[in-house]
């Protein structure tokens, strides 16, 4: 039994406690998750914020508590899902955010991360601006691969689709990509 | 194998989970053998690369719980009340299936004793007459009645007659004696 499993059904037996446990476990996981599909630091925190209580609101409808890291993902997107739409549709590749905020705002601010270089900065802009114009279901797809590190069978599971859509999915999100960052002239 | 198909099977290559390429040997000569797939699969390959140096962060700021901690010093009539309701649920569920099932419920000599019957109870014999039962009684009692007036009507006239039969023969004496006392005189 892992050690969210075992937390999810001491949390189902009354130990409210638990459910702290799965926050500290999960937090960063989801955060990561919403720092890559939104593209904005504070975005993504909000995120963690509401999948969480989200989470605590309905985890005693969950049925299979071995499925809570899925069921804890689908959350996650669906809330990373409405923040996107609220913030209108697609990151367009000249640099500004759909709002008109700069696209430095939110992602990766020097004086904060001293410590980041400036080819870190640089390439982290890129790849969020890269991602940021793939839909929604592309970037659900390399998200979780690529930064959950999932399986493919995984993948479709959180996705809700067959495994050869989740693949078709990955496949035409990496071409995306590649096509991306060649037209905003990356080097990599 | 046309590269059609290859390109299907990209990213099963690209990630190599079942290890595709070791599994296939025909796939493992496309790609050796086509140009075109292999430089895809090394830019896909490379697209994942890039990808990977967007290294993970952590969050701003623990998640905030006050939900939680809410629910920690919650007053203990909080914690009770689900309990509270539940039982006042399954009461009113206790005390509707009592109702629908004519329940009576008594307490004699020091124990409870409990009769029930899921239709409406028939009226017993010893406590209700039916209306035949009825229409007997009524007709009994009438006929008490009307024997009892016979018999007190019967009663007056005997003593009507006696008191008429003790008059004459008091009259028939003092006739008698009446006469007597003539007698005697002349």
């Amino acid at each position: 039994m892992s050690r969210s499993e075992d937390a999810v059904r001491r949390f189902l037996a009354g130990e409210d406690d638990a459910f702290e446990q799965l926050v500290r476990q999960w937090e960063s996981r989801i955060y990561n998750l919403a720092w890559r599909f939104l593209g904005n630091r504070e975005d993504a925190q909000d995120v963690v914020q509401d999948t969480f209580l989200a989470a605590y609101r309905s985890l005693r409808t969950l049925r299979n508590p071995e499925c809570f890291p899925t069921w804890l993902y689908q959350i996650a997107l669906n809330h990373c899902r409405g923040r996107w739409r609220s913030r209108n549709s697609l990151v367009p590749l000249d640099g500004q955010l759909p709002d008109g905020q700069e696209v430095a705002e939110g992602a990766v601010q020097p004086n904060d991360l001293a410590a980041e270089s400036r080819d870190q900065l640089e390439t982290v802009d890129l790849l969020r601006k890269a991602l940021g114009s793939l839909s929604e279901e592309h970037r659900t797809a390399i998200v979780l691969k690529e930064y959950l590190g999932l399986s493919l069978e995984e993948v479709a599971e959180v996705m809700e689709c067959p495994l050869s859509t989740a693949k078709s999915r990955l496949y035409h999100g990496l071409r995306g990509v590649q096509r991306n960052l060649r037209r905003l002239g990356a080097k990599f | 194998m046309r590269c059609e198909e290859i390109k299907e099977r990209l990213v099963d290559l690209l990630y190599d989970e079942v290890r595709t390429l070791h599994s296939d040997p025909e796939l493992q000569d496309h790609l050796s053998s086509c140009p075109s797939c292999r430089q895809e699969l090394e830019e896909l390959g490379s697209t994942r690369a890039a990808l990977s140096r967007w290294k993970d962060e952590a969050p701003l700021r623990p998640v905030n719980l006050p939900f939680l901690h809410r629910s920690k010093s919650a007053p203990r009539w909080v914690a009770i009340w689900p309990m509270a309701r539940r039982f006042a649920m399954a009461a009113a569920v206790l005390l509707a299936f009592l109702a629908l099932t004519n329940a009576e419920v008594s307490w004699e000599k020091g124990s409870f004793s409990f009769r029930t019957s899921l239709l409406p109870a028939a009226a017993s014999g010893s406590n209700y007459y039916t209306k035949s039962e009825t229409r007997d009684l009524v007709r009994e009692a009438l006929d008490d009645t009307e024997s009892r007036v016979y018999e007190t009507n019967y009663l007056m006239m005997q003593r009507v007659l006696d008191t008429m039969d003790q008059e004459r023969w008091s009259e028939m004496r003092q006739v008698t004696a009446r006469g007597n006392n003539s007698r005697i005189k002349n």
